[in-house]
């Protein structure tokens, strides 16, 4: 069974564990005995029952009721299999959303409907990192319908109130779908309310899944292999993340773009003559092969990415953003020698902003690397477009290149 | 091997779970006939290694029918171990009338 | 239980296999004979074109099921790998567990150190308990175990954290991702020799092993690998509900987890 991964993004507080806990009771995936202990828990704290509990299997997150760290679910729904990545709200955290978030598919964005909730700056930073790791479908989820009386006017505003940022940052509308709910209760998650006539459309759970199975992965196109390094005993490990490679053909390493012929190649410990992409293959190759092979890019000889020490990044800000700092590619470090800074956008607002970058912030910047790497629109092959900033050793944000 | 011969190294085994004694029980046991074990701790307490003294091994031949008790444990420079290492070649029995854990 | 496709899974884990290998110096996995440990042998020989690169460290509290002891030894000398034998001690813990409680991880810390190993690989996955889910496939754990999950490395894309400090060492999980259904399918499509406390005698069999202390069987009538499938389709069973130590209070597993208990 296919496995899409959901990123659930949102505020703290607005019901993300809530919403997951309750969709494992409704679809049967959670057991007995997790049903049971949440149970148990719900009034060991003395209150009704907590569906979240189900979900947040740390004592110190049951209690401080957050979460902390990214927590994955699964859930079987007309033999599709989605995986509910439970991302931390809390500002603090958003390293650890980032991490959940980054394997998503599809996002789910709660909303809450409570009227002193609603869209928070957080609600709009979880929408714009998203985005920025390349999410384009997306599912907001209004939540805590409970507490409003279902009343149709307060989830029309909270849709209006998000349309226009939600277009700005770069959704296709037609990708984006609004579904009112309520996760403590179980209301339109699996089923269709009928506390809830007036909205016409279909439950979470099914919308969930129509996303997920439109989320076709991308074609593949030009050979591209990520390398890891070398095996003992000599063959050169690595990744195609797009495209295939035949055995005979003759190959570029980049960046110094040294032509060598593939040999053999071998996938799962059978040898194939052709590798596609997804496979980890290892490749014996004829040749003067560069002495350090790892981070080093395969492409084919005629379709070689650019290679080059000037990058335009965009960048999410996570940590101190500042001229020290090294990128993360392709498995290897790089310090950079020059940042240069041309716009700060706050990301709770998606407005440019004057002054320099504070945590949190996305900055598209110029930055000059030490070396030279092989790179690509983070859009046509993310593998060769996407870096890890770090400040003397700290996570300091993700880049990414956009096109153009 | 007769069952008189299995019982000697048993005893013997018994009096003392040195390793000359259960390296006599691993040579015996291919010709022994007994095939299958069952390890048992009587009060289901294992606080500490001395606890190892009180659980033993019951060991029946391949019709299942028990034959004789081993020790799980053995003497090594004056400190208690387990030893079910030793039982290499033997089949748990999971015979449940008398499951204990 | 969600039957995911085998391919990608496999793939994942060779990925993360390799990077362990590629990344660290001196990498060391643990196996304790069990399904998913010897998955991970078998996913290790697919990564190195037949070998097993690194040594595989059991840690024997001496009350081991003898099948376990035999399978040892003969797939050890079937895929020709290395095995380090650690001992560790019977004795009392606060966890409650004096066989395999807090008492293993101290005996694996020692050899860490005498090793220098910087990297251990360990095949434990999400979906064995509630408090698993929040590990990533590398994590690093300080010179006493400790786990922060609140303070991981941010994991995204196929960056995993590498900076360590002396102190440290990375738990690698390649298995992180994989169902208990899904190891027993793809041990039955590479035919993967598992130990045969897996399957029914009398009735019984042992769904996740332990010692002969701590693990209890399980009724089944499951003889082959074919027959554990199907039971895995239709059972509401919990896999470690014949783990004595589970069934204690959940802080307590919390709390072994923050130490290294793997």
């Amino acid at each position: 069974m296919q496995v899409r991964n959901i990123a659930l993004l949102g505020h703290k507080d607005h019901g993300k564990s809530t919403l997951i806990g309750r969709l494992l009771m409704q679809t049967g995936a959670a057991t007995r005995v997790r049903i049971r202990e949440a149970q148990e828990y719900s009034k060991r704290l003395g209150r009704g029952f907590e569906p979240a509990f189900i979900l947040d299997s740390f004592t110190e997150e049951r209690l401080n009721e957050m979460t902390y760290d990214t927590t994955r679910a699964e859930i079987k729904h007309r033999g599709m299999a989605l995986a509910f990545i439970d991302v931390p709200g809390h500002e603090e955290l958003i390293k650890n959303m980032i991490s959940g978030a980054s394997y998503g598919e599809v996002a789910v964005l709660l909303v809450s409907a409570k009227p002193d909730e609603g869209i928070r700056g957080q609600t709009k930073r979880h929408l714009f990192v998203a985005r920025m790791l390349g999410i384009d479908r997306l599912i907001v989820a209004v939540n805590k319908m409970d507490t409003v009386n279902y009343d149709e006017e307060r989830f029309r505003a909270i849709e209006r109130g998000l349309r226009r940022f939600i277009s700005a940052i770069g959704f296709d509308k037609r990708n984006v779908a609004f579904v009112p709910i309520s996760a403590y209760d179980g209301e339109n998650t699996v089923k269709r309310s009928a506390r809830m006539r007036w909205y016409g459309g279909k439950p979470l759970v099914e919308m969930i899944y129509e996303s997920a199975k439109k989320a076709t992965p991308k074609a593949t196109g030009m050979l591209r292999i990520a390398v890891q390094g070398t095996l003992p005993g000599g063959l050169v490990a690595g990744k195609i993340v797009s495209g295939s490679v035949r055995a005979g053909e003759m190959v570029a390493i980049l960046p110094k773009g040294a032509a060598v012929k593939v040999r053999s190649i071998t996938v799962n410990g059978a040898v194939v003559k052709v590798g596609n992409a997804g496979n980890n293959v290892a490749l014996a190759l004829a040749g003067t092969l560069p002495k350090e092979m790892r981070g080093t890019i395969i492409s084919g000889i005629s379709s070689r990415p650019i290679v080059t020490d000037r990058i335009r990044l965009r960048v999410f800000v996570t940590g101190a953003f500042g001229r020290a700092m090294s990128v993360k590619f392709n498995g290897i470090d790089i310090p950079c020698r020059k940042v240069r800074v041309l716009r700060v956008i706050d990301t709770t607002t998606g407005a440019l902003r004057p002054g320099p970058p504070r945590l949190l912030d996305a900055v598209e910047a110029d930055i000059t690397l030490s070396r030279k790497v092989p790179v690509e629109g983070y859009a046509i092959t993310p593998e060769l477009g996407r870096f890890v900033l770090y400040n003397k050793g700290m996570f300091a944000g993700i880049g990414i290149i956009e096109p153009g | 091997m007769a069952r008189a011969d299995i019982q000697a190294i048993v005893d013997a085994l018994w009096k003392d779970q040195s390793e000359g004694h259960w390296k006599a029980f691993v040579k015996a046991l291919p010709r022994s006939g007994l095939k299958y074990y069952k390890v048992v701790y009587p009060n289901g307490k294992l606080q500490r290694a001395q606890d190892l003294r009180k659980a033993y091994a019951q060991l029946y031949d391949s019709k299942q029918r028990p034959i004789v008790k081993i020790p799980i444990s053995e003497k090594k420079s004056g400190a208690v171990v387990g030893a079910t290492y030793y039982m290499k070649g033997l089949l748990t029995v999971n015979k449940a009338d008398e499951w204990i854990s | 239980m969600i039957e995911q496709d085998l391919k990608p899974l496999e793939e994942k884990s060779i990925y993360v296999i390799r990077e362990a290998k590629l990344k660290f110096k001196n990498v060391a996995a643990l196996w304790s004979m069990g399904k998913d440990s010897t998955t991970m042998l078998a996913l290790t020989r697919k990564a190195f074109l037949g070998k097993i690169p690194f040594p595989v460290i059991h840690i024997d509290n001496g009350i081991d099921f003898p099948e376990t002891y035999a399978f040892r030894e003969w797939l050890s000398k079937k895929w020709n790998f290395k095995v380090i034998v650690g001992r560790s001690e019977i004795k009392p813990d606060p966890m409650g567990s004096a066989c395999c409680g807090r008492n293993k991880p101290e005996t694996l810390k020692k050899l860490l150190e005498e090793y220098g190993f910087d990297a251990l690989i360990v095949s434990i996955r999400r979906d064995e308990h509630g408090i698993r889910a929040k590990e990533r496939y590398m994590s690093p754990r300080d010179r006493d175990f400790r786990w922060d999950y609140k303070n991981q490395p941010a994991e995204l894309w196929d960056d995993y954290a590498s900076k360590l400090d002396a102190k440290e060492h990375m738990r690698v999980h390649p298995l992180l991702d994989w169902n208990e259904i899904d190891v027993w399918r793809y041990i039955k499509r590479e035919h993967i020799p598992v130990n045969p406390l897996y399957f029914s005698r009398n009735g019984f069999r042992y769904r996740s092993l332990g010692c002969t202390h701590c693990t209890v069987a399980l009724k089944s009538n499951a003889k082959n690998v074919d027959d554990i499938i199907r039971e895995l389709r239709t059972t509401r069973q919990e896999e470690r509900s014949g783990r004595s130590m589970d069934k204690e209070h959940e802080a307590a597993m919390e709390r072994l987890r923050a130490l290294g208990y793997m």
